[in-house]
């Protein structure tokens, strides 16, 4: 139930947006991409308000003023300077990723203790399910929206909108300037868009950096869909097809998450989806040749049915899974396991997790059942991941990354969420302290420690020194590791930094030749997920420019680091184990504090080593948890120590062994 | 009503394409005028046509509307006094909207725009009445999209938008072209009862000489955009079309110049 009620709000919510769309694509002929800006920043500038203390139903007005402006832009460059109405929307599209990231101060801004349009209504629900009063109201909402935007396009000025659109030689013979009301149209819809933003933030509970990306084409599937199933030429009509387009759409997406399909691949089919149907639309229209038109054409009945059987079949898929009763066939414990995506990040704590559940006794299928799902890197998706996880009726959720957290907290309340992987979970507002936290969450935490690494380098390299760094601000927790970085280095007065910020890998091995050209000394990487990812450019200027990288994730030894420190993602899902056997014994997660990683990971790369010049002292071997050398990776097994034992701390061990190293020639 | 005064207009100034479309035009056009423009292909018609309209802007002189200088104004802002018929059918009227919608967009020409809904019963029956002047059974079918009517309704119906708010000039480019010579003959109808039915000062480009000849007051010719010839009406009574196609022959004789001259001096200097 929970997974189609969500995915009908996320329709309502969606269908401002795809309004936008109409407007531009059906009355305007061009799909105006500045939308996939525009929506973050509808949702940016809500959140960074609703921060501020403002009335969450205020913020809907400014995001409505601010993506308007946007439009405005897009429109004005496509009018004045003649610039395609597709290439106006892709130069604002791509300014408004600084804009937005701007507003934001960091890639995300969660909301889950702030008032909310949403939570002002579930304090008003009078004792219904929370998704379903919550759609009641939307579609009142979308009642008001849908007459009034439907009357609006009826009135002189709605109608002379739709003929600049549809014939602008004409209106301008008669007295009407195209520009302007192209303007006003591109500006009204990415207002709409803006309001999208900020409803779909609200719900979700946070706003991200990354959130528009794919709008247009989703947008555009819904107005094609909601054109399909209501052919009329009455406004009314039409508009009620572009808000039914996009709950068809939403629904369609939950459909093809819930049997199994990898989210990544919706994105793809998406694209297929509207490629076919504008093709066939071509094909309805008149002086169209060609086999593939006429194939269209003859089947025209044909395809109609398709289309409509295709729909009674899907609906009435969907209630045969709503009615049928949840699969509750045995007292096994059901474990809902979610990723965010599948990076090495995700993958070594989801192994971690499996192998110590083991040790502990549960093995999957037999005593226990994980079930087990992948956002694939998109952020909504996680929201959706979360319902299809409920829907499962699981009775623990264990959310790795920061952003799969996000999606369970704001959502889960009932049941006990175990998060891991997340390096504060108090920017996220899981809790206030390690021991105050919401009563259902617990977790494994931890932040880079960049203090410890700075304190090996300075030990290894003492005196004066210039060190570089790289980070791209949009990434999740990069302003919190750069913040911590910044703090870090007031401990030690000797080291200068200088820092390259990047967006995207593709700028990376530019910003690293950069810092090489300054003449740094070393390159100590926080744990950035754009950074690491090219840690290959990165580390083909430190074997050109003979500068050694220092980095915190414990995971890249092998690829080419002088020297890591830090945690290793494995060890987090060893500790999440626990904590859901702790939880499915009977422990209350409201009594369980937050846990830091309980092993650290100190690595030496030989190899490297004898690349750069640089030797390691004898008793590095004693300290050092992995060592690489002769193209051999040699680790220590990772042992969680015994319960009570503290947060793992090899610091002491640490500064004394580690204070002789030497650079120079053997 | 027109004064036009050393009006001239160049495309693709400085390249290779050099065109004069039109060259020192100096014309006045009185109130009531209806004045027939022929001329060769490329001579500067249309041109002439789009300056007054708006649609172009002249490289040098000025033109002036009813007493006020209209050179640097927009088309869309002329379309209070100037309207237009274009030679294209599905160029005159928006072929998603409906008969209703197309006449209250030509109800509003020069207007604002107000977000109010004005196209009510009212409104529909005074525009019933309009199309009924059409005598093309079109004033039942209002809220038939404009799309499926055919070339000569549609151009019927643009003639109708073009005088349905009596417009100060009415400007036609070579509006029955298109059509079959029925329909054409039926939309001549229509533009002669408008123009003298609502007094309009209008200019018509043709194709055709008989068309020249027989509608209007006054016939420009033109050439190379000039205007080689200005006709009045009592010297018009006296000319038959082959007296034009003399004339244009005349022209070609003294140029000495034929294409296939032009070509050849082309090759050997460009």
């Amino acid at each position: 139930m929970e997974l189609w009620i969500g995915s009908i709000n996320l329709g309502f919510l969606f269908a401002f947006m795809a309004i936008g769309t109409f407007i531009t694509y059906k009355l305007y002929s061009f799909p105006d991409i500045t939308i996939d800006g525009t929506f973050t920043t509808g949702a940016a500038v809500a959140s960074i308000l609703i921060v501020d203390g403002w009335n969450p139903f205020l913020v809907l007005p400014v995001a409505f003023l601010v993506g308007s402006l946007a439009g405005f832009i897009t429109g004005f460059i496509h009018t004045r300077f003649k610039i395609e109405g597709l290439l106006a929307g892709i130069l604002v599209m791509t300014g408004l990723y600084s804009v937005n990231l701007h507003i934001m101060g960091k890639s995300n801004i969660p909301l889950i203790s702030n008032r909310t349009v949403f939570s002002i209504l579930s304090n008003l629900n009078p004792g219904l399910n929370a998704e379903l009063w919550t759609a009641m109201a939307l579609a009142l909402v979308m009642i008001i929206v849908w007459v009034l935007i439907s009357l609006f396009l009826k009135t002189d000025f709605g109608l002379t909108m739709r003929t600049t659109g549809n014939n602008p030689v004409m209106i301008a013979a008669h007295g009407v300037s195209v520009d302007r009301y192209k303007i006003f149209g591109i500006s009204l819809a990415n207002g709409l868009v803006g309001v999208s933003g900020a409803l779909v933030a609200q719900y979700q509970g946070f706003a991200d950096i990354g959130m528009g990306i794919g709008s247009i084409i989703f947008s555009l599937a819904s107005v094609i869909i909601g054109e399909a199933v209501f052919r009329s030429r009455s406004m009314f009509v039409m508009v009620l097809g572009v808000v039914a387009g996009s709950v068809i759409f939403r629904i369609a997406v939950a459909l093809a998450l819930h049997i199994g399909m990898n989210p990544n691949d919706l994105k793809i089919l998406t694209a297929l989806f509207v490629l076919l149907t504008i093709i066939a639309s071509h094909a309805y229209g008149k002086g169209r040749e060609g086999p593939i038109f006429n194939l269209i054409q003859s089947n025209k009945k044909l395809s109609r049915w398709l289309l409509f059987i295709g729909l009674l079949s899907g609906a009435l898929y969907i209630l045969f899974l709503s009615v049928a009763p949840a699969k509750t066939e045995d007292e096994k414990p059901r474990i809902g396991l979610l990723l965010a995506n599948q990076s090495s990040l995700m993958t070594n704590t989801r192994n971690g997790f499996y192998d110590e559940m083991k040790k502990l006794g549960y093995r999957n299928g037999d005593n226990c059942r994980i079930i087990e799902l992948n956002a694939e890197g998109d952020i909504p998706t996680n929201r959706t991941m979360v319902d299809k996880l409920m829907t499962e009726k699981v009775d623990i959720l264990v959310s790795v990354s920061t952003a799969s957290t996000q999606a369970a907290i704001a959502k889960v309340r009932d049941i006990p969420v175990v998060f891991a992987t997340v390096a504060n979970p108090f920017t996220i507002q899981a809790g206030v302290s390690d021991s105050n936290h919401l009563p259902n969450v617990t977790g494994v935490y931890g932040m880079s420690p960049i203090r410890e690494l700075l304190k090996i380098y300075t030990r290894m390299f003492p005196g004066k020194h210039t060190i570089g760094t790289i980070y791209d601000p949009a990434y999740l927790n990069t302003k919190v590791n750069m913040t911590e970085f910044v703090t870090a280095l007031s401990f030690f007065p000797q080291l200068t930094m200088k820092e390259v910020a990047v967006a995207g890998t593709s700028e990376v091995q530019q910003a690293a030749q950069s810092l090489a050209a300054k003449k740094i000394d070393a390159f100590i990487l926080i744990n950035d997920l754009t950074i690491l990812n090219s840690l290959e450019s990165v580390v083909k200027i430190s074997r050109q420019a003979k500068i050694p990288i220092f980095s915190n994730d414990a995971e890249r030894l092998q690829d080419g680091v002088l020297l890591v420190y830090g945690y290793e993602y494995y060890v987090s899902g060893m500790q999440a184990a626990h904590l859901v056997d702790r939880i499915l014994k009977g422990e209350n997660p409201a009594d369980i504090p937050f846990e830091k990683f309980k092993l650290i990971t100190f690595g030496v790369n030989y190899d490297v080593a004898d690349q750069l010049g640089i030797r390691f002292p004898d008793t590095i071997r004693h300290v050092a948890s992995a060592t690489f050398i002769h193209g051999k990776l040699i680790k220590r097994p990772l042992v969680l120590p015994p319960e009570n034992h503290g947060n793992g701390d090899r610091e002491m061990v640490l500064s004394d062994s580690a204070s002789s190293f030497s650079k120079g020639k053997k | 009503m027109i004064r036009i005064v050393g009006v001239n207009k160049k495309f693709n100034s400085g390249s290779l394409d050099e065109v004069y479309a039109l060259r020192e035009i100096n014309l006045e056009i009185r109130e009531h005028e209806f004045v027939t423009v022929i001329g060769t292909n490329g001579s500067g018609k249309s041109t002439l046509l789009n300056v007054i309209a708006g649609a172009i802007f002249p490289d040098s002189g000025s033109i002036e509307i009813g007493g006020k200088t209209m050179t640097r104004k927009r088309d869309y802002q002329r379309a209070r006094y100037v309207s237009r018929v274009f030679q294209n059918p599905f160029m005159g009227t928006a072929p998603d909207m409906t008969i209703a919608e197309n006449l209250l967009m030509a109800w509003f020409r020069g207007k604002k725009r107000y977000p109010v809904i004005s196209l009510n019963g009212k409104q529909k029956s005074f525009f019933r009445d309009q199309l009924s002047q059409l005598d093309m059974q079109l004033e039942n079918r209002l809220d038939t999209v404009m799309k499926t009517l055919s070339g000569g309704q549609r151009q019927a119906v643009t003639l109708l938008m073009a005088v349905l708010k009596t417009p100060d000039v009415l400007l036609l480019d070579e509006h029955t072209a298109a059509l079959d010579p029925k329909t054409a003959a039926q939309v001549i109808r229509l533009t002669q009862k408008f123009v003298t039915g609502h007094k309009l000062t209008a200019l018509m480009v043709t194709h055709s000489m008989k068309q020249a000849i027989e509608l209007g007051t006054r016939t420009l010719m033109m050439h190379h955009g000039r205007i080689i010839d200005d006709i009045c009406e009592e010297e018009r009574q006296k000319l038959t079309t082959d007296d034009f196609l003399n004339k244009f022959e005349d022209i070609r004789k003294q140029e000495k110049l034929t294409p296939s001259l032009i070509e050849t001096l082309k090759n050997q200097y460009v």
